[in-house]
């Protein structure tokens, strides 16, 4: 699980951006911790037992240094441990491999007071020499991890004893605990065998021991991984289940089938309307796969490009920088007045949309704060209804009038007309295209779709801003980042792709970057949330509900905004309800 | 025979660097930069150095062909997977034992079905059995085989629950006896080998069935029914044998064909093959694993319409060679 930075490019499979930042302030109002148990917490629990998750793509490595697919992650969260884990409420933490912390006088230092019962998957003791030795890796430029941005901050980790670990910081902030927890342990014992230029390519990538739940076993390459549960695991009563194993079916059908036939007794990520179907099933009692839905990480929209290609490729050969973007880069013919983003936003039915595409699982989204995170404040942003005759007046305004009544409008003989770009092989994406093509064409716009390669459009495409509008989403961290996609300071990078430019956001940014409390903070991000919906720059869709299913087998279950891992180790069967699957890999 | 071998083996060669030197500069000129997947806002230049550095992406192309080249000739070593730090040979290594176990199968079932359909169609030409096995391959031969996998599992897999419709085993196969992890085995690849398999059956059954009726009726073949030669024997020795020949050839182009249309099953039984592997290399620019499997891929079409070649003439004793022959 990423909390925080990672704004990336996935063309294969799973075409998501993390992005992540600072911030941690709250709306009072919003701020509301949804957690959900599928059955209450019981003090009886009862060890044994098989979970077979279905996952679509292999992981690609079970180093935490070089994990990027959340696939891996799932993984990698049951084999290792942090120092502490962030709870539901996304600002406290719960103990993990540090029992206890406390932070100086001065805010400047925190030192982490470890569990000294703690054994590497190989029997060695787990010490605060490799604390730092994880902290150290984590900055090697030669390995180049995706997390290092939380540790910009850290001046020095040492560990004067066994069991203690001091990180300094430069100057305080209110991310010094997340920023020192994050990234799970490495057994220094094992990786300091290898120079770090070599780590990428080590058999402990593929044979991982960790000090987490569950022990690494065995690994089929595109069949299935499986983990065993940690005898000398340091919470002593668990994990319950015996076995975990990850298999790894690439075609959705089968995957969906998998689950139906019970040999996956969960999958993540199904297709709305199969989801639906699920649901019926449960709730007719002709199933015992219990469907999971929760606020996920992942929201869709349309891209304006702000600004002109031309003018831009030109700007990037002659060496432009932040300070000459105004007088380089000239706005977008059509997208470069904040009014057409508007009119064309109220021409979109997002609503119908939702319906069909999502099948109703998907919530609003106005504005580029995600629903999930305390700073949520649906009142901050502007909400711009579908209405496409006012859509129409506000495009007359401007000149665009079905001059020549060949029912496209037209502005001094040029019809308004304009590309929209998305991902080939994502069919939701390629149907939300559709239905975007077909509501603007009732207002008279004319659009062409083009559904490209992922490396086409993401590796040239977007990054040189050779487009009109695209349709594509983004899969948010936990404390979301707003600066690489919105601020100058990113201009020419590739995540910065449609060109939005606003001192006034950069200001807000900075302002609640820099706020001394989080309440202060909150009023910053409000009035960047009230900016950005205002201009624009995106036209949000909707914020996606994730969809899952889970054998009802299963006791103790909660699942939140974090994931569905969150307390897999309390995870429990009753002997009763118990499958042959269940005792195959009994301990 | 054997310097007939090696020096059609040599004159392959040629053909082989030139394949896969193409594909090298194909692969690397397509749009999309494998460090990419690594790209993070808060990535400072040297890390984003560090990491083409470890793929040797900093080098130009020529180089990067040499570096490859050399390894490949030198040490069979096709670099490290971009994605996973995997060797690439071994990624394949592992992928190629289970598309050849498919293929084979494939290819045994399709030999069976198509050449004993063909027969018996030809055997009774233009009577029911005949028009119902002709339709019933224009059928197989038809069809995508991605819709037939799914009706298969459909019908074996969800409704039925006969089968198995996923991966090459079960997740207990390692606590099996020997017996059972055959039929282990065996079961999960019925699927996917009737998937592979049929169509190919179907384009065997045109070829044989053809080559069947006009081989009997052909004027040796009259000309020992004349003779009062054993039906049987006719049939057995003189017709199929002449009937057969063609499909020799037809192999030689076939087998690639099955390894490329593997593609599609694995990646629908959730297969480990070559085909699957390939494709996840594709979307991440996986230049070593892609090119590694290219370069096995040539290497199977190569000697493939090779072997098809010597079977050919050692079945054909009318095909001869004269020294310098190479055709």
């Amino acid at each position: 699980m990423t909390f925080r930075n990672s704004l990336r490019l996935h063309w294969y499979y799973i075409p998501l951006i993390f992005f992540l930042v600072f911030f941690s302030c709250q709306n009072k109002n919003q701020h509301q911790i949804q957690q959900t148990a599928l059955y209450p917490p019981t003090e009886q629990t009862e060890d044994g037992g098989t979970l077979v998750v279905g996952i679509r793509t292999e992981p690609e490595t079970l180093n935490p240094l070089f994990a990027l697919s959340q696939s891996a992650r799932n993984v990698l969260g049951l084999i290792f441990g942090r120092l502490a884990d962030i709870n539901a409420d996304l600002e406290t933490f719960s103990p993990g491999i540090a029992k206890s912390w406390e932070v100086s006088s001065e805010k400047r230092q925190i030192v982490f007071h470890l569990h000294q019962n703690i054994h590497w998957h190989d029997g060695r003791p787990l010490t605060a020499e490799d604390v730092v030795f994880t902290y150290q890796m984590h900055i090697h430029p030669v390995i180049a991890w995706d997390g290092i941005s939380y540790k910009q901050n850290i001046s020095d980790v040492t560990a004067p004893d066994d069991s203690t670990v001091i990180f300094k910081f430069h100057h305080s902030n209110h991310t010094m605990l997340l920023d020192a927890v994050e990234g799970y342990i490495l057994p220094k014992h094992i990786l300091q065998q290898y120079p770090p230029e070599k780590l990428y390519t080590a058999g402990f990538n593929r044979r991982p021991i960790g000090s987490g739940p569950f022990i690494f076993v065995e690994w089929q390459d595109l069949q299935h991984i499986r983990l065993a549960k940690n005898e000398s695991y340091f919470k002593a009563t668990k994990p319950h289940l015996d076995c975990v194993i990850f298999r790894i079916v690439p075609d959705n059908f089968n995957l969906l089938n998998q689950l139906k036939s019970g040999e996956a007794d969960m999958v993540e990520g199904i297709h709305p309307k199969n989801f639906l179907a699920i649901q019926k099933s449960w709730e007719a009692g002709r199933s015992a796969i219990r469907p999971i839905s929760y606020l996920g990480r992942r929201y869709d929209f349309i891209g304006w490009n702000l600004i002109d290609p031309q003018s831009y490729a030109e700007a990037v050969a002659a060496g432009a920088t932040r300070a000459s973007i105004d007088s380089l880069i000239r706005p977008n013919k059509l997208f470069g007045n904040q009014k057409v983003r508007v009119a064309l936003t109220m021409a979109i039915d997002r609503q119908a949309i939702m319906n069909s595409v999502n099948f109703g699982m998907a919530v609003p989204l106005h504005g580029p704060v995600p629903p999930i995170l305390p700073s949520y404040n649906a009142d901050a942003n502007i909400v711009w209804e579908y209405n496409p005759g006012k859509s129409l007046d506000w495009l007359a305004e401007l000149g665009w009038k079905d001059h020549d009544g060949d029912k496209i409008l037209d502005r001094d003989g040029e019809p308004f007309q304009f590309e929209i770009l998305t991902e080939s092989g994502n069919l939701h994406w390629e149907q939300v295209a559709t239905i975007v093509q077909a509501q603007l064409a009732e207002i008279g716009i004319r659009t062409t779709l083009r559904f490209l390669e992922p490396a086409l459009l993401y590796g040239k495409r977007l990054p040189n801003r050779e487009f009109d509008a695209v349709i594509i989403g983004w899969t948010v961290g936990l404390t979301p980042d707003y600066a690489p996609l919105f601020h100058s300071d990113y201009f020419f990078t590739p995540f910065h792709f449609n060109g939005y430019y606003s001192p006034e956001f950069d200001r807000l940014d900075a302002l609640a970057k820099s706020a001394p409390t989080k309440a202060a903070a909150q009023r910053y991000y409000d009035k960047i949330a009230r900016l950005l919906s205002r201009e624009l720059p995106y036209t949000w869709l909707y914020y996606r509900m994730e969809c899952s299913a889970i054998h009802s087998r299963f006791k103790n279950i909660i699942f939140d905004k974090r994931g569905l891992y969150v307390n897999l180790e309390d995870w429990w069967i009753p002997q009763s309800e118990r499958l042959k699957i269940d005792r195959i890999f009994e301990n | 025979m054997l310097s007939v071998f090696l020096r059609r083996i040599l004159s392959l060669l040629p053909t082989l660097l030139i394949g896969i030197t193409l594909s090298f500069i194909i692969i690397h000129l397509a749009p999309g930069d494998p460090a990419n997947r690594f790209l993070n806002p808060n990535q400072t230049p040297e890390m984003q150095s560090s990491i083409r550095e470890r793929f040797g992406l900093d080098r130009s192309l020529p180089v990067q062909y040499g570096r490859w080249l050399k390894n490949v000739i030198f040490h069979l070593d096709f670099g490290y997977s971009f994605y996973s730090g995997k060797s690439s040979r071994a990624v394949i290594a592992v992928a190629l034992k289970s598309t050849a176990i498919l293929s084979f199968w494939a290819l045994v079932f399709a030999l069976i079905a198509g050449i004993s359909l063909g027969i018996l169609a030809a055997l009774k030409q233009n009577r029911f059995i005949d028009y119902f096995c002709n339709n019933l391959m224009i059928f197989f031969l038809s069809i995508p085989g991605f819709w037939l996998g799914l009706m298969l599992i459909g019908i074996f897999s969800i409704q039925l629950s006969w089968l198995p419709g996923a991966h090459l085993q079960s997740l207990y196969h390692h606590q099996l006896g020997p017996g059972a992890r055959f039929w282990d085995l065996a079961g999960h690849l019925i699927l996917p080998v009737i998937t592979l398999g049929l169509p190919l059956a179907a384009t065997f059954f045109k070829y044989i069935r053809s080559n069947m009726i006009e081989t009997l009726n052909s004027d040796y073949i009259l000309a020992a029914k004349a003779r009062g030669v054993n039906r049987s024997k006719i049939l057995w020795k003189y017709a199929l044998k002449n009937s057969l020949l063609p499909i020799i050839s037809l192999l030689g182009i076939v087998i690639p064909a099955l390894l490329s249309g593997a593609v599609i099953v694995e990646v629908l039984f959730a297969l480990p093959g070559v085909g699957r592997t390939m494709v996840t290399a594709v979307y991440s620019r996986d230049y070593p694993v892609l090119m590694a499997a290219v370069t096995f891929g040539f290497i199977a079409v190569l000697l493939c319409n090779l072997l098809a070649d010597i079977c050919y003439r050692i079945v054909d004793p009318r095909i001869q060679h004269s020294p310098g022959e190479i055709s």
